[in-house]
């Protein structure tokens, strides 16, 4: 887990939980200094997450709303990062949802690792990073997400476990169960070329 | 795209990127990258993600237009959430939020609720009219208990995700629910107590009543305060441990292990007395304090 206390370099040595504690006491600038130290990050987060950038900015301003409204139960569990990201995470869940892109119990089963195609065995040996990067955007919301925290985010397993509120072994098999996904793709892609050449 | 059936290595090079291997996986995993070249380009094209994804989505300052638009909702926020007392929009969120409660609940505990209380009902009914109160004083908590076991914790809950996801606070949430449960074993023991007295005029509400309102509460608070701790399952198991030293004492009078002077003593306390009412309270404080699952914001 990371410290708890992280700094901003705009708004100069600011710790994050205090920030959290002012804006529990309704302080607005508080909350515009906790905007400036975190809102591009999880901005980048919900653009990866969600793909579309105007969905990203509406569920950005819910995130803070959120934030405005319960900044008193941040409970010291994880970093403020994290937290940030978690409440972001849900916003965007409840969003997915309420646009019928996710069914409500589309979380538990994204997680049933398809058995026909068995990629356990299959490599990635198309390179083409564009090629990755176009897949990466074809796998579901969930398993995208996974693998945004980890390569870009660059989050342990038990920090992204944090941040979906689920357990370590959940992420263990998303993360899994995503690679299959992108591989598989990527396979399938490749097997409609070679029938086209 | 290639079979790579003589290692699995591949399948750990995310785990691997991640830091999440062993010391001893991890240099298994290094070796063999050294060696297989299309785990070699698996990898590097994994970090290639990494960075061509962090550039395509990186944002370096956050936009000042969502700024503004937060400070608006704020602001109109502040004004409408100003105190007006109890106003018929109040009354109407709670309306809804008990009519979505019952909802989600398990249909089973009605049912099964109704159908053990009608069950102690038929026995009591058919027992001389000296036993009836024993009879609901034993059906009544046992009932209660194993409803408030089941209301409100992640293990019996089918709709958490979404639940968590919702702005009504875990304690409204918890109470709501609560309310409904009781409130529902109530009447189905009053139910249950009203016709007995008509049945046998020697019984009268007011005694049957006083004999199961104490331990209904008190179990239930118990099981409830218990089932957030450690489970459902947890829950129940010791409200029932509870109840059958209960039934144990009612049969005493005919095994006679404990003297009678100490059954009479410890069945009095299985009764509406300070000491039940005072314990159902103070197990629902507890459990207000920190329910068992926070609210997802």
């Amino acid at each position: 887990m990371e410290e708890d206390v992280t700094f901003c370099a705009q708004a100069g040595a600011t710790d994050d939980a205090a920030l959290l504690q002012d804006i529990a006491r309704r302080n607005q600038d508080a909350l515009a200094r906790l905007y400036e130290c975190h809102g591009a990050q999880l901005l980048s987060y919900l653009r990866r997450f969600l793909t579309d950038s105007r969905t990203a900015e509406e569920v950005l301003q819910d995130t803070f709303l959120a934030v405005w409204q319960s900044a008193a139960t941040y409970s010291h569990r994880s970093s403020v990062r994290l937290w940030l990201l978690g409440i972001a995470r849900r916003q965007a869940m409840n969003r997915l949802r309420r646009d019928g892109v996710l069914a409500p119990w589309q979380e538990y089963e994204e997680d049933v690792i398809d058995e026909r195609s068995n990629p356990e065995t299959l490599v990635l040996t198309q390179l083409e990073v564009e090629d990755l990067y176009s897949a990466v955007g074809a796998i579901g919301p969930l398993h995208r997400e996974v693998l945004g925290l980890l390569l870009v985010d660059g989050l342990s397993y038990a920090e992204i476990a944090l941040v979906l509120d689920v357990p370590i072994g959940t992420v263990r098999s998303r993360v899994n169960t995503a690679r299959q996904r992108l591989v598989a793709r990527l396979h399938s892609r490749e097997v409609e070329y070679d029938a086209t050449r | 795209m290639t079979q790579h059936a003589e290692d699995r290595s591949s399948v750990l090079l995310l785990p691997y990127i991640a830091g999440e291997l062993d010391a001893q996986t991890a240099e298994h995993v290094k070796q063999h990258v050294a060696e297989c070249a299309s785990c070699r380009r698996e990898l590097a094209s994994w970090q290639s993600l990494g960075h061509v994804w962090r550039d395509t989505s990186q944002v370096t300052r956050p936009p000042d237009h969502i700024y503004a638009a937060i400070m608006r909702v704020i602001a109109s926020q502040e004004v409408t959430l100003a105190p007006h007392g109890m106003t018929l929009q109040t009354l109407r969120a709670m309306t809804l939020l008990f009519v979505n409660q019952v909802r989600l609940m398990r249909r089973s505990f009605w049912l099964a609720s109704a159908i053990v209380m009608s069950l102690g009902w038929f026995v009591a009914a058919s027992s001389p009219a000296s036993s009836a109160g024993l009879i609901l004083q034993l059906v009544a908590p046992l009932v209660a208990a194993y409803g408030v076991s089941m209301i409100y914790h992640p293990d019996a809950e089918p709709f958490l995700e979404i639940i968590r996801a919702t702005p009504t606070s875990p304690h409204l949430l918890l109470l709501t629910r609560f309310t409904f449960v009781c409130g529902y074993d109530l009447l189905l023991a009053l139910a249950a107590t009203v016709s007995l007295t008509a049945l046998s005029p020697s019984n009268t509400v007011g005694t049957l009543v006083l004999g199961w309102l104490g331990p209904m509460l008190f179990l239930s608070a118990l099981a409830l305060l218990l089932a957030q701790r450690w489970g459902a399952v947890g829950g129940l198991a010791v409200a029932w441990s509870l109840w059958a030293l209960r039934v144990l004492l009612a049969a005493n009078d005919h095994i006679g292990v404990i003297s009678p002077e100490l059954t009479a003593r410890l069945s009095a306390y299985w009764s509406t007395n300070a000491l039940t009412l005072m314990g159902a309270l103070i197990f629902l404080a507890v459990v207000m304090i920190r329910p068992a699952y926070r609210r997802g914001i």
